[in-house]
């Protein structure tokens, strides 16, 4: 039995005629918006407005939103924290620096001086050598080496 | 596009394979407009008719090998789209049919869709405002009138194909059926 068959034998022309308006109304429709979203579906892929479209309604779903908002928050008080971090770090660095280059500039000077008086000390300790030398060669010859002394001094040996 | 009189018909002839060989991408392919067009007309929302059509075929194809096949397919893939969008009405019942939802087109814009065979200016006039009358009497409907409404009227499906995808009874279909004509029919009677 067809839907032609079914329908009411009193139905108002009128009524009819409006329900096959209203029918072949949605018809035509669902025939453009099918056709639309099918259209729609298969070229999203490769267009430029696609991606952005694609990327906001991303940005809209709430899981997404959400982790991006919590991201956003963290990431907004870890770079301060971080960028101060950084800097603290620099100036440490340079403090650590500046006070290495006086320790060595330190440990040059008291090397120099130490050097200077080293050579100082040199000096005076060989001048004393060879004085002692000459006290010690000229001191008296012992008794048994007496005549031999006398004979290197005798101007005329015999 | 082929009518559901002559879809059905096509199915009664293929009622005698199994539902096994029947290929469901085959069957998707030829009901998705079908289902895509009740849902449209249900929730007068492209995207959620978009959406829940692919829900619907998703859900088909998960039970496809429990299809027994004691009805034809057709009813089958509808009975699931009725459950979906008697879900998707539940979610938006405080403003659904009341107000323009966010994607929800408005009748008055809905009724701008017509068939071209309306020759003359006037003709063209009194079928827009004879559909406007009929969406703004479907706003007044409940949901289980609507809907029959919507599958008798727009689907053309037999009284009994309604009765077995909406799962009541005959008679309880007839009755849904009267109410919403006599609300049609005083909004047409009223306005003209």
């Amino acid at each position: 039995m067809s839907f032609e068959d079914n329908k009411p034998q009193s139905e108002d022309p009128q009524v009819e005629a409006a329900l096959r308006q209203f029918r072949e109304s949605i018809h035509q429709w669902s025939d453009e918006e099918f056709s639309r979203n099918r259209t729609l579906s298969r070229t999203a892929p490769s267009s430029f407005g696609s991606i952005w479209q694609r990327s906001f309604h991303s940005l809209t779903r709430p899981a997404i939103a959400s982790a991006l908002a919590g991201i956003l928050i963290v990431g907004g008080a870890a770079v301060p924290i971080l960028v101060h971090h950084e800097r603290q770090l620099a100036i440490a660095s340079e403090a650590r620096a500046l006070e290495q280059a006086r320790e060595r500039e330190r440990i040059a000077t008291e090397r120099q001086q130490i050097q200077n008086v080293s050579q100082a000390a040199d000096a005076v300790s060989d001048e004393n050598l060879l004085s002692h030398v000459d006290s010690d060669i000229a001191q008296a010859t012992p008794d048994a080496m007496e005549p031999l002394a006398r004979m290197m001094n005798d101007p005329n040996p015999r | 596009m082929a009518t559901l009189t002559t879809i059905l018909e096509s199915m009664g002839k293929q009622a005698a394979a199994t539902p096994e060989a029947l290929d469901f991408a085959q069957v998707a392919g030829q009901y998705r407009p079908q289902i895509f067009r009740f849902l449209l007309s249900s929730l007068r929302d492209p995207d959620a008719a978009e959406t829940l059509t692919q829900d619907c075929l998703l859900k088909a194809h998960r039970n496809w090998s429990s299809f027994r096949g004691e009805s034809n397919v057709l009813t089958w893939l509808l009975r699931i789209a009725i459950n979906l969008q008697k879900d998707e009405w539940r979610s938006r019942r405080l403003q659904f049919w009341k107000t323009t939802s966010r994607n929800s087109v408005d009748a008055d814009d809905v009724s701008g869709w017509l068939a071209s065979d309306e020759s003359s200016p006037e003709q063209q006039v009194v079928a827009r405002d004879q559909v406007r009358l009929v969406w703004l009497a479907v706003k007044g409907l409940s949901e289980r009138q609507r809907t029959v409404f919507m599958l008798r009227h727009v689907e053309e499906m037999e009284l009994q194909e309604i009765a077995v995808a909406m799962n009541l009874s005959e008679g309880t279909v007839k009755a849904h059926l009267s109410r919403a004509m006599l609300r049609v029919r005083a909004e047409l009677g009223g306005k003209r």
